[in-house]
């Protein structure tokens, strides 16, 4: 009889491994640009309103910095940007935060905790996708 | 396939509250609920997506929100417990050593100065390239 591999288990740890690069690398400066620049007065409110933002959307300082050149990469920067960021947080933390709720006493949970935290993560993914990509 | 067993398997019994008894088991946890402020910020870059696509009037109001003060000192908290999961990540992964010198891991030191360095270089990028600062 073939031995059975369990590959899913793995891909979920490498999953976490990814997404815990990806959010120590990059999360504290988006958290600082997008959260705390204004508070501190690092930007002006004119530059977090309705229009800068969309114009962060479509890639806008990456213009202004390398020129009319880099215009066709412009808009792909921001939104595989945020999609990296949001589905590597989301694999990472709710791989992990399982964990604490198993070490909270719900370990005999884990059919229940398995699909839902990769459940939560897959679809928050899917959702960073699709609003990031809706923008023209 | 393995035959089902009638024995009652055996759990040892924890105390909840087993992580206050030694600052390491703290520190443990502490570094194990960064996942909770990592997801929860993912969530609000959703939320302000959302806003953000739904037109002027809802992105206003998204920044009033935004900007009030008990938010900003949530976004504080969440900045510490990232800066507190990026420096316990870059300490853990040195126990898996990605490449060896003479045979040997490298030091500690070092992998961690060479993650540091990236993260630098990374958040100076990401800075100046998607947001124009400084």
């Amino acid at each position: 009889m073939a031995e059975r591999v369990d590959r899913i288990t793995p891909t979920f740890w490498g999953l976490f491994t990814l997404g815990g690069f990806i959010a120590a690398f990059l999360l504290p400066v988006l958290i600082m640009m997008n959260s705390l620049a204004y508070p501190l007065r690092v930007v002006p409110w004119g530059a977090v309103q309705y229009a800068p933002a969309l114009g962060w959307m479509r890639g806008d300082p990456v213009v202004f910095l390398l020129g009319r050149s880099a215009a066709w990469l412009a808009p792909w920067l921001p939104k595989l940007f945020l999609v990296l960021v949001i589905g590597g947080a989301l694999f990472h933390g709710l791989h992990r935060f399982k964990y604490v709720l198993y070490d909270a006493g719900l370990h005999g949970a884990k059919k229940v905790l398995d699909p839902v935290m990769y459940g939560i993560a897959a679809v928050g993914t899917a959702a960073g996708v699709f609003l990031a990509f809706s923008f023209p | 396939m393995a035959t089902q067993t009638v024995r009652k398997p055996y759990v040892r019994h924890r105390s909840a509250w087993w992580w206050t008894k030694n600052p390491r088991y703290l520190l443990f946890q502490v570094r194990e609920l960064t996942s909770v402020f990592v997801v929860a910020y993912a969530f609000l870059l959703l939320w302000q997506l959302w806003a953000l696509r739904s037109g002027p009037e809802s992105y206003d109001a998204f920044l009033q929100m935004w900007y009030s003060r008990p938010m900003v000192i949530v976004n504080g908290i969440i900045l510490a417990f990232a800066l507190l999961h990026s420096v316990t990540w870059f300490a853990a992964t040195t126990k898996v050593p990605l490449f060896r010198i003479h045979g040997r891991p490298p030091p500690v030191a070092l992998t961690i100065g060479i993650y540091v360095a990236i993260w630098i270089v990374l958040s100076l990028v990401v800075a100046k390239l998607l947001y124009g600062v400084p």
